[in-house]
């Protein structure tokens, strides 16, 4: 059950798709001008990359190794255009507003990249929960990075008022303001890991020295 | 080394097939709950426009969506160009009392694309001015900046207008020389005050103010000549 | 006028990078060297101006017969096709690039600038020549972007940058910076 669970937790933090592996960068700075946008372009990708990791990973056996690359896309882009014409009959205000980005979702390299290196090579349970845990990190990175945007530039975050008109950076919500969150989030990220990167390495030392002492 | 490239062909073939079904099934599921969806947003925008100052509804919803749904087969035609703007099929008409309300849709090019308005022209006998806009098609701005059309404090600025301010074309602040109006005293003489609001962008307004003027012009020409269409 | 104005548009001032997001993750990638940079960018050029005219004469066939849904997929299969041709030509005539690229040629295929422009075109309705300047405006500005990029990264390995900020953050705010400068060129068209 433990190994089950790491599955799906690791797409959360250790190998989040947006801030460890750099990938779906694209939607990433393009959706999150607002906490919901961000949400709601996480969500369309995590159903599009379980169904897809699911289907790629039951057909993985019956895949000649040389065509294996324009089936995948095929399949990828069956479902987002299936993700795109329930989206344009259901939950029209969120379609128009994420417009270009649900077509693009076939070419985020989340989707390819784990179809590539997990679910053609994994059983269908395995790659359901590799699928749900990197959308899962995915659609979180997305919020996290709206919300900030939104807050700093609007000063509200899922149209909740903060601090509305008090503090506004304007520039949060324009494409350099994107990148400048993403670089500062990616950065605190790296240096969470560095820190337990570092943590563990004493410990290590720390129980080497004990191993050393109880030999003596 | 044939039969190979003939399996992989084959694979391939059954595959793309496969999703061609998968997906011509999905779109004959969803096919009518879009179509309605759209329609859903044009009423939608028309029972804004058909509201009065203080959000009361000057035309019956339901005879909204009937009007609506009956010339839903005309929708989308382009019907007058002037280089400038266009307006868009069809032109709805309501009545209320002694005042006529004309819908019109209509598009100019704005940063990236169309910009699409439909927009409530009021008719009270002798004046023709301009009641609401709604701008429903702006996905080609930028985000953050032209897209900031989509708020509604922003499209405020540019209604409501009298005949006045229409007859000579109506101009965003920037365009008009204008800047230092306040919003009210702006649309008296026919300015959309939007550089406080819309910052660094003036080609999505202008947009607007465009089509707003074309259909504007459209609706004169086609009353002048004393018909219904 | 009209179309000189699109190029000027698709290269500069709506640049697909810094101001639309599009074509981010190779951007990343392959920025390290100019020397990448310029064979990826010409790369890129190529198969976005062929895909999408091919893209767009498939899409008069798909609005013909009413088979608009199937546009995703339809452009994703030409774009994936080109970039195999792409790969073959290269591996034969510029080992030397083609060794270079490794893994981002293939990865053409998913740079969502190529899509993305295809169709864009569509949605704008383009005529032909005009979807073809629109994808060439593109890919300038997307060469334009990257070899700035990698011009600095190249650089910034001679600098001390602390450990959390090396390879993506920096690059982020590097790009933040870009990103302002270039907006720059917003004013241009009144």
């Amino acid at each position: 059950m433990a190994s089950k669970l790491s599955e799906f937790t690791k797409g959360i933090i250790k190998e989040n798709p947006t801030y460890v592996q750099v990938l779906g960068m694209c939607p990433t700075l393009a959706t999150t001008t607002s906490a919901k946008n961000g949400f709601g372009m996480g969500i369309a990708a995590t159903v599009v990359l379980v169904m897809s990791n699911v289907v790629i990973s039951a057909i993985r056996k019956t895949v000649p190794e040389k065509i294996r690359i324009p089936i995948f896309i095929t399949v990828i882009a069956t479902f987002v255009t299936i993700v795109d014409l329930l989206m344009h009959a259901f939950t029209y205000d969120l379609w128009k507003t994420l417009g270009l980005f649900i077509p693009l979702i076939v070419v985020n390299c989340i989707i390819m990249g784990r179809a590539e290196a997990y679910a053609s090579k994994h059983g269908i349970v395995n790659s359901l929960l590799d699928g749900l845990g990197m959308g899962v990190g995915f659609t979180l990175s997305l919020t996290l990075l709206g919300s900030i945007r939104e807050l700093l530039g609007n000063g509200t975050v899922f149209d909740v008022n903060v601090w509305g008109k008090a503090f506004n950076m304007f520039v949060m919500i324009l494409p350099p303001g994107a990148y400048l969150t993403l670089g500062l989030l990616a950065a605190l990220f790296a240096a969470i890991a560095i820190n337990k990167e570092e943590k563990a390495k004493k410990q290590a030392q720390v129980s080497q020295t004990q191993k050393a002492g109880d030999v003596k | 080394m044939k039969k190979e490239t003939l399996k992989i062909s084959l694979t391939l073939m059954i595959y793309t097939l496969i999703a061609g079904i998968a997906l011509a099934l999905v779109y004959q599921f969803t096919e009518n709950r879009i179509a309605e969806a759209e329609l859903e947003n044009v009423i939608k925008s028309m029972e804004f426009l058909l509201t009065d100052e203080s959000g009361n509804q000057i035309v019956d919803p339901k005879e909204i969506k009937n009007t609506v749904i009956s010339k839903r087969s005309e929708m989308g035609n382009e019907i007058y160009n002037d280089g400038i703007g266009t307006v868009i099929s069809p032109v709805y008409e309501f009545q209320n009392g002694d005042v006529k309300y004309y819908i019109l849709t209509g598009s100019a090019v704005g940063y990236g694309g169309k910009v699409i308005t439909i927009a409530a022209f009021k008719y009270n006998g002798s004046e023709v001015s301009l009641h609401k806009i709604k701008v429903i098609e702006y996905s080609q701005e930028t985000p953050g900046l032209g897209a900031k059309i989509a708020e509604e404090k922003v499209q405020e600025r540019f209604f409501p207008i009298p005949e006045e301010g229409l007859k000579n074309g109506l101009k965003v602040d920037k365009d008009a020389g204008k800047q230092n109006l306040d919003p009210d005293s702006a649309k008296q003489s026919g300015v959309a005050k939007v550089s406080d609001v819309m910052t660094g962008a003036t080609i999505t307004p202008r947009a607007v103010a465009n089509s707003l003027n074309t259909m504007y012009k459209y609706l004169r020409e086609k009353y002048m000549q004393g018909g219904e269409k | 006028m009209k179309l000189f104005l699109i190029l000027l548009s698709a290269m500069l001032i709506n640049n697909y990078v810094f101001i639309r997001f599009l074509g981010i993750c190779p951007f990343l990638g392959v920025s390290k060297r100019v020397s990448t940079a310029l064979g990826m960018g010409v790369a890129v050029i190529f198969v976005l101006v062929m895909s999408s005219a091919i893209s767009w004469l498939l899409d008069l066939l798909l609005i013909a017969l009413k088979l608009e849904f199937l546009r995703t997929i339809v452009f994703i299969l030409v774009i994936a096709t080109f970039v195999q041709f792409v790969e073959m030509f290269l591996k034969k005539n510029n080992p030397t690039l083609y060794e270079a690229l490794g893994i981002y040629l293939p990865l053409i295929t998913t740079n969502c600038i190529i899509l993305g422009i295809a169709i864009v075109n569509s949605l704008s309705k383009y005529n032909l020549l005009e979807a073809i300047f629109n994808s060439l405006g593109a890919g300038v500005g997307f060469l334009i972007a990257l070899i700035i990029f990698a011009t600095i990264r190249e650089r910034m390995e001679l600098y001390d940058i602390p450990k959390p900020f090396q390879n993506l953050p920096i690059s982020m705010i590097t790009a933040s910076l870009l990103s302002l400068a270039f907006m720059g060129f917003q004013g241009m068209i009144k």
